[in-house]
């Protein structure tokens, strides 16, 4: 199969162009229907690494502590995001707590870790094994994080239970509205530009 | 191809009119296709049909689209209908037992005053669902019946959902919370209902729509006419 360098496929209509050297701040646009072909080729940021390892950190708070604690007439309860899905579990709705597993845990962790290994093989020049793997499931798990999502349900929360008792911020509370700025820079890093910082080293 | 500084995108309309439409080549006529994953780029020969980059599949449009489409957007309205009917949770204290839908919920933030967040609720958890379904039956009938009316409209509403479809699944969030959250010994308690598992059915299948539509069959169609 033979290799096309001077064009590039508009993804939504499939009109095909000419390629274009962009300089910095440049986004070449479809002639035929308007979408974003290309951004100026950036290198992943050098920040992308430590940011991933800072929300792996976080993360862990995020799940360790509770993020809201509810008071009334002298009890209390709170509540830890594993914790509410035992519940759910045990409340016979484990398809909702397996999804929200996904979507708020396991599919932010995954992609910080990965894109933490790839960067890591990338920069070291070494062969690791999977990386190939490692950046399909990152691409395949993009649309199913969802944890800004999640930081608004824990808004809405927090402000139906204010009428009726009184609801006290946690650690995770703290420690998820960072992870969703995080999550937010890193995710802003198109995955597939990961594909050719690889390119220069075979492995 | 435009290029144009990000700052400042502007528009023009030259493709709306259907004469146009003909002018521009596409890679499926030049045997031209475009890894998924990568986004190498490859003239197609018959013997192979992985990306030689990163052994993804190579696909000229996804694969049955169409169908696929349909199959998990008609899923989605099935599930639908318990989703809005059945309770999403349910909370006992010590007095009573009070069943909340997605639509009480809803009410229930706006006859407490706090409007902002009855709207917020209203638009992810109600609008965005019901116009999702809705605009992706619109996309696959205009395709499916060689409509040319408004490509780029139609992609850009394409754009529109695959980005707020998302937001839906934040009254599965709040259920989560609540349930774990309002848990006190002889005083309330919450469990979640069996809304909330058609609910969260709606979001998933409406996403997995959205993701096996191929906007270019409706450019194939204005290419062939």
């Amino acid at each position: 199969m033979q290799e096309l360098h001077d064009v590039v496929v508009c993804e939504y209509c499939d009109a095909i162009h000419q390629k274009t050297t962009l300089s910095t701040d440049e986004c070449a646009y479809c002639q035929r229907c308007g979408s974003e072909l290309e951004y100026f080729d950036e290198q992943p940021s050098r920040h992308l690494l430590p940011l991933s390892l800072a929300g792996i950190m976080i993360f862990i708070i995020a799940n360790a502590f509770p993020i809201l604690e509810m008071e009334i007439q002298g009890q209390s309860n709170k509540v830890t995001l594993l914790g509410s899905l035992m519940l759910l579990i045990a409340d016979d709705a484990s398809l909702v707590a397996v999804l929200v597993l996904i979507t708020t845990v396991f599919s932010p962790f995954m992609h910080m870790l990965l894109i933490s290994y790839v960067i890591y093989a990338s920069k070291k020049h070494i062969q690791l094994p999977f990386v190939n793997a490692a950046i399909h499931i990152l691409q395949a798990m993009v649309p199913w994080g969802m944890v800004e999502v999640f930081m608004l349900g824990i808004l809405v929360a927090f402000i139906k239970l204010g009428n009726l008792a009184t609801i006290i911020p946690g650690i995770a509370l703290w420690a998820f509205i960072a992870l969703s700025i995080l999550i937010t820079i890193i995710i802003s890093y198109n995955p597939k530009n990961l594909w050719h910082i690889n390119e220069s080293h075979a492995y | 191809m435009k290029v144009m500084r990000t700052d400042h995108p502007q528009t023009h309309d030259v493709y709306n009119r259907r004469d146009s439409v003909t002018h521009v080549q596409t890679a499926k006529s030049l045997g031209v296709v475009t890894c998924h994953a990568c986004g190498k780029i490859w003239r197609i020969n018959e013997r192979e049909n992985k990306c030689a980059h990163c052994h993804a599949d190579l696909h000229i449009r996804k694969p049955n689209s169409y169908q696929r489409c349909w199959a998990y957007l008609i899923a989605a309205w099935l599930m639908y209908i318990p989703a809005n009917l059945l309770p999403i949770m349910v909370t006992s204290t010590l007095f009573d037992e009070e069943k909340s839908t997605i639509l009480s919920g809803i009410i229930y933030f706006w006859v407490s005053g706090e409007w902002s967040l009855a709207i917020i609720v209203f638009i992810a958890s109600f609008l965005v669902p019901l116009l999702k379904m809705l605009s992706l039956m619109f996309l696959l009938i205009t395709s499916q019946y060689d409509c040319t009316w408004g490509l780029r409209q139609r992609t850009h509403l394409y754009k529109v959902l695959e980005f707020i479809g998302r937001w839906s699944m934040l009254d599965v969030f709040v259920v989560a919370l609540l349930v774990g959250l309002v848990q006190i010994p002889g005083y309330a308690s919450i469990v979640p209902g069996a809304g909330i598992i058609a609910f969260s059915a709606v979001v998933v299948l409406t996403m997995l729509a959205s993701m096996s539509f191929d906007p270019r069959l409706a450019w194939d169609i204005a290419e062939n006419k």
